[in-house]
């Protein structure tokens, strides 16, 4: 498992991600294994993340989309 | 298809839930839910209002509750009516501490449905619950959690699930509404963790997930058909309607062969020969109609059986010398008047049955009655024996959040330390639920304009509100003919109290019968009065039977002098006594009903006083007012004007009207007071009356918002007023005393005992021989009587020490102060020295101090020397005591307030001739200048009241006290603000104007000193209520010193 925490580029369908573009490669989704939240501080402008865990053609990927930052490659699993 | 969520909390979770049932009910209707399950933790508290509200939305609600047994949460849902019941008893007991959760017995609830959410429970804790619960009517609820990995936790619960042959169900935990709601979730639980918002906690959401989710989306996260054909099969299943349309009365005792209407009819007839027997044939007559009319109405509604069970009550009540007195709407009814329930007569009131009952009436009737506050407990426990332990309980009222609280609970869990908490809940009123934002300022003050204050008015604005916590009415018991378990769970309060898991509103919408036994301070205080009087002179009267129209009360409440009367003793009371000058019994009840926040505001009361002195004419809108508003001058007073009006002028049937006169009262939703409005109008306009003069009355009727009595109400508590009067007036040393024993005032101790004075009557210290447990009378001269402060009165002196000093007295008198010191060896010398510091050992020992110094010796002797005497040791000798300096005049008043609460005389007193050379006047020669505001004059006293009433626009009320009376000073909002610190001092000098009308004079203050840096003076007594004149011990006795 590696952390990448970068910035990147999906396509959607039917609101889950379809294509992940990241590091000039085009990665197509094979499945959501899982998805989950964190909520920031309620009384301030604290990120909101929803993550999404991946099959894609290149492994399995964790992403999420932040209020603050868009979508984030956040982890590559062996 | 059935969908909808099956593991719901509301905010009826108490800080585990953070959305009402009636928001829940909206969101899943909006999500298209055919169906929500309710299930609170350990409690079915929003059953009703869920099921209100889902009626209205055309969902279905489902009742359950959830419990934790061995760790895991398990929703017990009820399939039927059965199952609710069953669900009820085992929440009962669990609320008793009868069984543990752990306990339940799952033969004892066949009718409902259990749903493990064992997502995250271990393997050995799921075997623990299957054991117990077995897999009959038991699902396995899986959850998609919204936390990492929950996919595969969900696989691993549905292996488990497989494996002890439990079906799957989908069940997501629901904690609130909607995604919005979640900010006010982690705050709730914040606060029932006892942690900041900064504190990490595991039961903390991370994230805004536990909100209802449509079936699309749950069907998503939780891709396994078997689980939605589930809970299709569940909620296809579980079906009870818990709002009854009929009514469960409880069971009076009625003779075999009888039924309950035969028997009140019977019973009725006799009281009404009892009541109208020498009555004017005119009266009579119109009170057997109303009768006849009243009977069929409750015959119809089938109230019978309630009536007759009050009816034992109070009877019971009376047979055991309970004063009791019927209030509220009830006194409009006639056969409550017969059955001795209320007190005054419909007929000669001119009180409307109607706003009390009327066909087509939906839900039970409120009976509420005031028992003497002092044996209401005799009454309850009576009445949990004749009705059965299991079918009486006390209804619930939900605590909700309002601002102070709010403020506190925000506070906390934002870090801030006690100290600024308690500060920052002061700075607003408590009462208050207006926008937080309108206190910013207020809030800055004790914390400044820091970030956090923004967190504070966003988490005070998110609480407000909702419930916090459950508590008891002050008196709505619930009566049953069948075990109240059945159709509520019964929690025990923190004193033991059965309390049902609903408030009053939800009660009668379940078809449960609320009777308020409620105690009343002031019943206890006649009563003690008639008890004083019989005891010490002989003499007896009944109370109930005095004439109405004694001259000698209402020239004592004309002139004011009603300090300690029933409803009539404030400052603002008096004020308005002085204008409205009351004649008659009648004028009582328009007095009573006139100082009430509805015609305050409304402005009512001074036209109502303009027309009564002539000064301005009497009009009606319409002539259809005039029998309406005739005995009000044209004014609208009174709750059954206002429905009166509804329905005879705009044409609404009796219930629209009540309906009517209710939301005027409220004046709380905007929208359907629009939508009546236009219903009023239209039904005017509909009986030929003119839109502009429909519109004019409406406008004069919507005037009557916020709080106003109902006619009845007024005249049973008018009863009370004139009671009192009477007896204050005839009997002013026996009223006064048990007054004092009862305080059901606003005044303190001292206030009282100038007042007793000012009435004739001494004020006579404890004393060791003398005094008893309680205030007595005791005859000064052939026709005089005063009052006799008991031991109790004695600071540290209990019932217990008073009892033990009488039983040892009883014996033989005190010979002296070592004899008392001796033979009340079990009572501490602390509290023998502030007996003998009070001045009740001066008939044995003149001097305090010199009684102090004796028991001081005596009581070390007695543990260093032991006598084998047979005759009672001497432990002191009069040549061993030596001369010591007696009090001054101020250090006996202060060691007065120290030990009994007031002093032998006025403090002023002492600085009489001091002022009089300053030029400050006493208040009795205040009483006597007039009144056109052209005098300025210099007063002084002691603050017995501080009043800033919010109708009063930032007008204080100041009200002072001096040996010769008291005064109220009003001070403008101007000079309150130059004079903050000075008005915080317990002792004042104010210079100002006089105004006044009639009697009442009061001074329009222009400047203020503290008393104490004029003439080095005196630092206040004791408020009964509290507050800054509160006496600082300290300061009083370094004063004296």
């Amino acid at each position: 498992m590696k952390l990448i925490l970068e910035s990147i580029d999906v396509a959607q369908h039917q609101s889950t991600p379809s294509i992940i573009c990241w590091r000039g490669g085009t990665y197509s989704v094979e499945s959501v294994i899982d998805v989950w939240s964190t909520r920031g501080r309620w009384w301030s402008e604290d990120e909101t993340r929803n993550y999404i865990v991946l099959m894609t053609s290149s492994g399995v990927m964790e992403i999420y989309k932040s209020n603050l930052q868009g979508w984030v490659l956040s982890r590559m699993y062996d | 298809m059935e969908y909808g969520s099956l593991h719901t909390r509301s905010h009826f979770s108490f800080l585990d839930g953070a959305s009402a049932p009636e928001v829940l009910a909206q969101h899943a209707a909006d999500l298209g839910h055919s169906c929500i399950v309710l299930t609170d933790v350990l409690g079915v508290y929003g059953a009703v209002r869920l099921q209100r509200a889902c009626s209205n939305l055309g969902i279905k609600p489902i009742v359950g509750a959830d419990l934790t047994i061995h760790d895991i949460t398990v929703s017990i849902i009820a399939i039927n009516k059965h199952g609710y019941h069953q669900l009820c008893s085992v929440i009962s007991k669990i609320h008793q501490k009868l069984i543990r959760v752990h306990q339940i017995n799952p033969r004892l609830l066949t009718d409902c449905m259990f749903i493990v959410h064992g997502t995250h429970s271990s393997a050995a804790q799921i075997h623990q619950l299957y054991t117990l619960l077995g897999n009959s009517n038991t699902y396995f609820g899986i959850e998609h959690d919204a936390r990492p990995w929950a996919n595969q936790r969900i696989h691993r619960a549905i292996r488990i699930a497989y494996e002890y042959n439990l079906p799957v169900v989908a069940a997501q935990d629901v904690c609130y509404a909607s995604r919005e709601e979640y900010a006010t979730h982690d705050l709730m639980v914040c606060i029932r963790e006892g942690i900041t918002v900064f504190d990490p906690h595991p039961l903390r959401p991370v994230h805004d997930r536990q909100c209802l989710r449509s079936y699309d989306e749950l069907h998503r996260l939780i891709p396994y058909e078997d689980a939605f054909h589930n809970l299709h099969h569940i909620l296809t299943q579980c079906s009870y309607d818990i709002i009854s349309d009929t009514i469960t009365p409880p069971s009076a005792q009625i003779p075999d062969g009888t039924t309950s209407s035969e028997m009140l009819r019977k019973l009725a007839i006799h009281g009404f020969h009892n009541r109208y027997e020498t009555v004017e044939s005119t009266i009579r007559t119109k009170a057997q109609e109303l009768l006849r009319h009243e009977l069929s109405v409750i015959d119809e509604l089938q109230l019978s059986d309630f009536f007759l069970v009050v009816h034992e009550v109070v009877s019971e009540s009376v047979r055991r010398g309970i004063r009791c007195s019927g209030r509220g709407s009830a006194a409009n009814s006639i056969v409550a008047y017969v059955l001795n329930i209320t007190a005054v007569c419909p007929v000669r009131h001119n009180l409307l049955f109607e706003r009390f009952l009327h066909k087509g009436r939906k839900g039970t009737p409120d009976i509420d009655v005031d028992f003497d506050s002092e044996r209401r407990a005799e009454i309850i426990s009576w009445m949990e024996e004749r009705f059965g332990l299991d079918q009486t309980a006390m209804t619930a009222t939900v605590i909700l959040y309002r601002m102070r609280m709010a403020i506190r609970d925000a506070a906390k869990a934002i870090g801030w330390p006690m100290d600024i908490v308690n500060s920052l809940s002061k700075q607003v009123p408590s009462w208050t639920n207006h926008d937080i934002e309108n206190y910013r300022d207020q809030l800055a003050s004790v914390v400044g304009y820091v970030p956090m204050l923004d967190v504070l008015l966003r988490a005070v604005t998110l609480l407000l509100g909702h419930p916090r916590h459950l508590g008891q009415h002050s008196g709505g018991m619930v009566l049953s003919s069948k075990p109240l378990e059945c159709m509520t769970p019964i929690q025990r309060s923190a004193n033991g109290v059965a309390v049902v898991q609903f408030d009053k509103d939800d009660i009668e919408a379940m078809g449960l019968i609320k009777f308020d036994v409620l105690g009343l301070r002031m019943l206890a205080c006649i009563s003690e009065t008639i008890e004083l009087i019989t005891m010490s002179s002989g003499e007896q009267f009944d109370i109930d039977n005095i004439p109405l129209d004694d001259s000698t009360t209402f020239d004592m409440i004309r002139k004011g002098h009603t300090l300690g009367v029933f409803q009539i003793e404030s400052q603002g009371q008096m004020h308005l006594l002085a204008k409205h000058q009351p004649e008659c019994f009648d004028d009582l009840v328009i007095e009573v009903a006139l100082f009430r926040p509805g015609p305050l505001q409304g402005g009512m009361v001074h036209p109502y006083i303009a027309r009564r002195s002539g000064k301005e004419a009497i009009e009606y809108a319409h002539p259809d007012l005039e029998p309406i508003l005739r005995d009000t001058l044209g004014i609208v007073l009174f709750q059954e004007q206002v429905l009166e009006i509804a329905h005879r002028f705009a044409g609404m049937s009796l219930d629209e009207a009540d309906d009517f006169r209710s939301l005027v009262s409220k004046n709380r939703d905007r929208a359907l007071m629009t939508a009546m409005k236009d219903r009023f109008i239209q039904g005017a306009l509909s009986r030929g009356i003119s839109k502009s003069i429909a519109q004019n009355v409406y406008d004069t009727v919507s005037h009557f918002v916020g709080y106003g009595f109902c006619r009845s109400h007024a005249a049973a508590f008018a009863m009370i007023v004139y009671q009192s009067a009477w007896l204050k007036a005839h009997y002013p040393a026996a009223y006064l005393a048990a007054f004092m024993q009862h305080r059901p005032g606003m005044y303190n101790l001292m206030t009282l005992e100038e007042e007793a004075r000012r009435f004739g009557s001494a004020v006579l210290m404890p004393d060791i021989h003398r005094s008893h447990i309680r205030y007595t009378i005791e005859a000064t001269s052939a026709s005089s009587w005063a009052i006799r402060k008991p031991l109790t009165s004695i600071r540290g002196v209990s019932d217990d020490i008073a009892r033990t000093i009488i039983l040892e007295r009883a014996q033989s008198q005190f010979r002296n102060v070592e004899d008392v010191t001796l033979r009340l060896r079990s009572i501490s010398r602390d509290v023998l020295e502030m007996i003998a510091l009070s001045g009740a050992l001066s008939c044995l020992e003149p001097d305090a101090r010199r009684a102090m110094w004796i028991i001081g010796v005596v009581r070390q002797r007695m543990d260093t020397e032991h006598h084998n005497s047979l005759f009672t040791p001497t432990y002191i000798h009069d040549a061993e005591i030596p001369s010591l300096p007696s009090f001054l005049a101020q250090e006996r008043l202060a060691y007065d307030y120290i030990t009994h609460g007031a002093a032998r005389i006025h403090p002023m007193t002492l600085f009489r001739r001091m002022m009089n050379s300053l030029e400050i006047r006493s208040i009795e020669t205040i009483n006597r200048f007039s009144t056109d505001g052209a005098i300025t004059v210099c007063t002084a006293g002691i603050v017995m009241l501080r009043q800033a009433p919010p109708t009063a626009h930032g007008v204080l009320f100041v009200t002072i006290e001096d040996e010769t009376g008291f005064l109220q000073c009003v001070v403008p909002p101007r000079v309150r603000e130059r004079y903050t610190s000075e008005l915080h001092s317990s002792a004042l000098m104010l210079k100002g104007k006089v105004t006044g009308t009639g009697s009442w004079r009061s001074l329009v203050v222009t400047e203020v000193f503290i008393l104490t840096n004029v003439i080095g003076g005196y630092h206040g007594h004791l408020s009964y209520a509290g507050g800054r004149d509160t006496l600082e011990v300290g300061n009083v006795v370094s004063f004296a010193q």
